[in-house]
């Protein structure tokens, strides 16, 4: 038995952790005493671990390379030098007809880490000739990252994860830290035991609620009404730090315009609240010692994201809990690395180190360091992830780099973007687990997983901590860096990395910010906070910068902090009476993203499977005869899917809540994409719906267990084609083996593995005659 | 009502299911039965079936013994003696309808739903009788309550152990 | 004095992760993988629920196999012995005695019967699928020598080992819950309805 530590890869906590190994297999995850996590860790990271394992209890591993020879082709096993070579023969002719501008790329904000991603960004940039690459940040936090640059000058967490625990007030908007950061809502509940004021604002009544010493239910939609009118509040009852905002802040009076018209007694029928409630809200955060404000995608998934994200800058600008110890800013990342992928430059208008691909400086010093021309690296800000469906519908891209995401399951409107990747010339895909979209693949590329790397990945708050290897690539798995540097190098640009130290110490001497974060400094329980420059580096007691703008140094282009106002507009499709319900995507507290991962790992996959369920208030369930645990079906203008009913007293009426996890119960099939004009966020948060009981739910169970059997058996048929046929029994009157073997793959008769109990199946029928007896 | 079987464990335990018991054709007896399920738990051949009736307030119980094996499992997990064996009983000779009784359910005096046979927590409070510990007293009292009832209730104990406040 | 497990509500985040620890530790140990901790949610309350570990055992007093033993303190069921009656199901005080199947595994192949709605409780809904053959019980994991395994990973330590006497310590309405109690006995009713409406999945 041997322990490897890692960082759990399943939130953005980043908390450190063991690995125990036996036998080649994880066995077991314990805490170790990280920054953030202090040894405690959620259900995810305790059990999280065995999809390592390749339980194929969701969906198998892929351990060898496939490509399909022409369109439509099935898979077929290769050896990595022709999988690479088609790749890269494929990808240049594409260029040469329509030029580099036609290849997206995504990054990944999963296990893949730092060093992968920043060896796919210097693919994109310096051998493909494109800013096209983007990643899922752009469906979370973009309009974080977006309105913070404006607003303060970084689109990171001003604060650290620990500081929550240190301060006078935390004010929760649109974030549930209990579903999606367990850890973190653990420093919560210690904040409200030291006495720490705690406002939550949220339509449904969430964990941190039911603790609150504030709890506002605003209506859905509404943010920046409610943001509008806590500002207001606070300027109106004198409880602003106007000596903050003359020294660190400009466009107060424009920002006043707009804000002025948002007394609270003039939002009462938009946000559904008192107006009493709302100033006390608002006093009570503005005459806190320290403040911290946390939001998650209750703001930013919503078509107003970065106007509403800029509110919340300008509460905090205009109290001047910003910049000083434990007051600040905290949009909590999802993905365990997105604040990595940020870092490293997986963004159509940013290089690693968040230096502007517009900036002629930088490209020249880039251009430098990657031994290119300037003229190679395009000054054009490339594509956004969003931007791929209509991008490929109006074939302006044509080939797209999937690199350990699954759009089909993540994105909104899954039927456009599925055509959208139907119709692309070229999709490859590099990941660990044949997922939906590794199906649709012309080029599918085996890497190794979260546990079978060194890497250092970026917690929420700018925390760079160092994950290792616990286990050996397994089959023919390569490390996610090798496989970019390897087909660069086949399409003329050669990169040539030994280890992931050698690529971190790339970024490093690119990047100020982060040029003391040494190997040596996050060793162990060791982290390094960026912006932590290289004189760092030699100091073990400086682990960087645990809260930014001290002293209101704001690292916007002129220093200050930029007071922005935008009006309230309602949400874009308002529920009518074909779809009177609103849906809001939210999370499930022990699954991960597309659940590749999650859904492999036993204890997790036992406590929450398909088809997952739609939470709904007491009321509705009564209007529509459902009731708990029942079938129904959840309908929009885009789609239908079957769900399971939780009817949830915690649920406010008119809406329902659904996680976007699962297969059957695929609520991106029925959100709206439409996306925020300025991050390209989608409004996952708001779009209208209405729920119906199934009638025959004798036969829905039926359905859900035969539709789910199938999809399983579907991927693994996918899966299957890397496996060699079959030994061939030989001899003669043996049906031709090969072909044998692929169709059986893919045609064989499914079996039943969720069988209906046959108690249920014969019962009623027995039920029917038979001898009576005396009633007791 | 069913006799009270003092506080011994059953001679032919459970623990043997795995060999063959004493095989033969099940008889059961109807007024000692309390509809527990066990011997519908026990049954793999699904000759034993349960089956809820909401409309009635019902608890159906039926055996169907053209699905019988005559394993005689069944004997052995009734804890109140009302499974029997005849044995060397010929089956074929004498085909039989399914036989089928009723038991009333018992609502929840908290929440109203079903959630037991009435003799069946008839069945539990004569056992509970026998003992004199307040603990057994606290089970009887709380018997009316459902499980689901009994756990909120212990939940909104430890709120208020908490000192939370109770709004609404 | 018995010493069990009872959850801090204000500390409890409701995320489970002492069902699924409870539910692998068992597993582990070649025990039913069944959690024998329930999640209370309601509008005021989040909190783990379980077993109390009664001196006088109501669940040992009506099991007619003699599976329930107690030892060293604590419950244990003869998950062999066990023949699911269920009678200490519906003695015990706390509702904290659940049916169970042999393994995960064995749940899934029968799924949760819709046949009966909502208005039956979940112990008889069970009753009509059978997808269980004995009764797991918080046993303070017994087989392990580390304590139970659930206090140790509740990431906001919202839950404890005491035994009666602390939790009377710990009481500040104590003599409401006792007045409350002392009803339920009289009148067989505690609760308004809408109270309920808790869901423990």
């Amino acid at each position: 038995m041997e322990k490897h530590m890692a960082v759990c890869p399943y939130c953005g906590a980043g908390c450190k952790m063991n690995l125990v190994v036996e036998n080649g297999k994880v066995i077991d995850a314990e805490g170790l005493p990280g920054i953030t996590n202090e040894g405690e860790l959620c259900l995810k990271g305790l059990y999280g671990y065995d999809f390592v394992n390749d339980t194929k209890i969701l969906t198998p591993r892929i351990y060898h390379p496939m490509i399909r020879r022409t369109k439509g082709a099935p898979l077929e096993r290769v050896t990595w030098d022709e999988a690479l070579d088609f790749t890269a023969e494929r990808l240049r002719a594409i260029i040469e007809e329509s030029g580099p501008e036609a290849v997206m790329l995504t990054g990944s904000s999963r296990g893949a880490g730092n060093e992968a991603n920043f060896v796919m960004q210097k693919f994109t940039r310096a051998c493909l000739g494109t800013n096209n690459i983007d990643n899922c940040a752009r469906t979370c936090h973009a309009a974080s990252v977006i309105g913070l640059m404006e607003c303060v000058g970084s689109g990171a967490m001003s604060v650290s994860i620990p500081t929550l625990e240190e301060t006078d007030c935390i004010l929760l908007f649109g974030y549930n830290p209990a579903a999606s950061h367990p850890i973190v809502a653990r420093r919560i509940v210690k904040a409200k035991e030291r006495g720490a004021e705690l406002i939550v604002c949220d339509p449904r009544i969430i964990e941190s609620a039911r603790i609150a010493d504030l709890y506002l239910p605003l209506k859905n939609g509404s943010n920046l009404a409610l943001l509008n009118a806590f500002a207001y509040t606070i300027i109106d009852e004198e409880l602003a730090d106007f000596d903050f905002i003359d020294d660190h802040t400009t466009g107060f009076d424009e920002w006043w315009e707009v804000v002025q018209d948002y007394a609270p007694e003039d939002v009462e029928e938009v946000t559904g609240l008192s107006s009493e409630v709302i100033r006390q809200a608002a006093r009570c955060y503005a005459t806190a010692e320290t403040a911290i404000i946390g939001w998650g995608m209750g703001v930013t998934q919503q078509a107003q994201g970065v106007q509403t994200v800029r509110a919340i800058a300008a509460l905090a600008l205009i109290t001047g809990h910003i910049g000083r110890p434990n007051s600040g800013l905290a949009p909590v990342r999802g993905q365990n690395n997105v604040q990595g992928s940020c870092d490293m430059g997986m963004w159509p208008s940013l290089y690693p180190g968040y230096q502007r691909v517009d900036d002629p400086a930088a490209r020249a010093k880039f251009a430098a360091a990657w031994g290119v021309p300037q003229e190679r690296l395009s000054l054009a800000p490339g594509w956004k992830l969003t931007d791929l469906p209509h991008g490929v519908a109006e074939g302006k891209i044509r080939a797209f780099y999937n690199f350990g995401e699954d759009p089909l399951q993540t994105e909104p409107d899954t039927a456009q973007v599925r055509a959208a990747l139907e119709g692309l010339d070229l999709l490859i895909s590099q990941d660990i687990f044949m997922t939906q979209t590794t199906a649709l693949a012309d080029v599918v590329l085996p890497a190794t997983s979260w546990a079978e790397h060194d890497a250092v990945y970026t917690a929420s708050d700018r925390s760079f901590q160092l994950t290792t290897a616990a286990l050996p690539p397994k089959g023919e798995c390569r490390h996610d860096w090798e496989i970019f540097a390897d087909l660069s190098t086949r399409m003329g640009y050669p990169m040539k990395y030994q280890n992931t130290r050698e690529i971190w110490d790339e970024v490093r001497s690119l990047c100020p910010q982060f040029a003391g974060a040494t190997y040596e400094k996050m060793a162990g329980t060791g982290y390094a906070q960026w912006p932590i420059f290289a004189d760092a580096a030699d100091d073990p007691a400086n682990n960087g910068t645990p809260e930014l703008y001290a002293g209101g140094a704001f690292t916007t282009p002129d220093g200050k902090g930029h007071l922005m106002a935008a009006h309230w507009q309602p949400p874009t499709e308002r529920p009518d009476n074909a779809y009177p319900l609103v849906l809001c995507t939210v999370r499930e507290v022990g699954h991960y993203s597309c659940r590749s991962m999650t859904g492999n790992c036993k204890a997790l996959a036992a406590l929450a499977d398909e088809p997952g369920y739609v939470s709904m208030s007491l009321a509705d369930a009564d209007a529509r005869g459902i009731e708990e645990e029942q079938l129904v079906w959840v309908t929009s203008r885009r789609g239908k899917v079957l769900a399971r009913a939780a009817v949830d007293e915690r649920v406010n009426d008119g809406a329902v809540y659904m996680t976007y996890q699962w297969w059957i119960g695929k609520c991106n099939e029925l959100t709206l994409h439409v996306v925020d004009g300025e991050s390209g966020t989608p409004e996952d948060k708001y779009s209208a719906c209405e729920v119906e009981l199934i009638p025959d739910q004798r036969w829905a169970e039926d359905y859900l267990v035969e539709r789910y059997t199938e999809l399983k058996a579907q991927l693994a048929a996918e899966a299957d084609r890397q496996n060699p046929p079959a030994p061939e029994p030989e001899p003669v009157d043996a049906p031709a083996p090969e072909d044998v073997s692929t169709e059986d793959a893919a045609s064989a008769p499914i079996p039943l593995a969720f069988a209906p109990h046959e108690a249920e199946v014969a019962g009623r029928a027995l039920y029917a005659d038979g001898e009576e007896e005396t009633l007791v | 009502m069913a006799t009270v079987k003092p506080r011994v464990p059953n001679p032919i335990s459970s623990r043997d299911r795995t060999r063959r018991v004493a095989e033969g054709k099940p008889h059961h007896n109807f007024s000692a039965c309390i509809a527990c399920a066990a011997c519908a738990v026990a049954c793999d051949a699904g000759a034993i079936r349960i089956f809820i009736d909401e409309d009635e307030g019902l608890l159906v119980w039926t055996l169907d013994l053209f699905d019988c094996t005559q394993c005689g499992r069944c004997v052995p997990v009734c804890p109140t003696g009302a499974m029997t064996l005849i044995e060397d009983a010929a089956f074929a000779d004498e085909p039989e309808l399914p036989k089928r009784c009723l038991f009333t359910l018992a609502e929840c005096a908290t929440c109203g739903r079903y959630y037991a046979t009435n003799k069946e927590l008839e069945f539990a409070n004569t056992l509970l009788e026998q003992e004199d510990h307040a603990d057994a007293a606290r089970a009887r009292a709380l018997m009316s309550t459902c499980p689901d009832c009994k756990r909120l209730q212990d939940a909104k104990a430890a709120a208020r152990r908490a000192g939370m406040k109770h709004h609404r | 004095m018995n010493r069990f497990v009872v959850s801090d509500p204000a500390r409890c985040i409701g995320c489970g992760a002492c069902r699924v620890t409870c539910s692998e530790s068992h597993r582990r140990r070649a025990l039913r993988p069944a959690s024998r901790i329930s999640l209370v949610k309601t509008r005021e309350v989040s909190a783990a629920v379980t077993c109390h570990q009664c001196e006088g055992s109501p669940c040992l007093s009506v099991c007619p196999e003699g599976a329930i033993y107690q030892e060293r303190d604590r419950v244990q069921v003869d998950e062999g012995r066990c023949t699911g009656c269920l009678l200490c199901a519906l003695a015990c005080p706390f509702g904290a005695i659940y049916p169970s199947a042999p393994s995960t595994a064995h749940v899934k192949a029968a799924p949760y019967s819709r046949a009966s709605s909502a208005r039956s409780s979940g112990l008889l809904r069970q009753k009509e699928t059978g997808a269980y053959t004995s009764v797991v019980v918080c046993d303070l994991c017994a087989k392990s020598a580390d304590g139970p395994r659930c206090v140790d990973a509740c990431p906001t330590k919202a839950l404890h080992l005491v035994d009666e006497g602390m939790l009377e310590a710990l009481g500040k309405n104590r003599r409401l819950e006792a007045i409350e109690m002392t009803e339920v006995a009289m009148r067989g009713a505690l609760l308004d309805a809408d109270d309920f409406g808790e869901v423990n999945r």
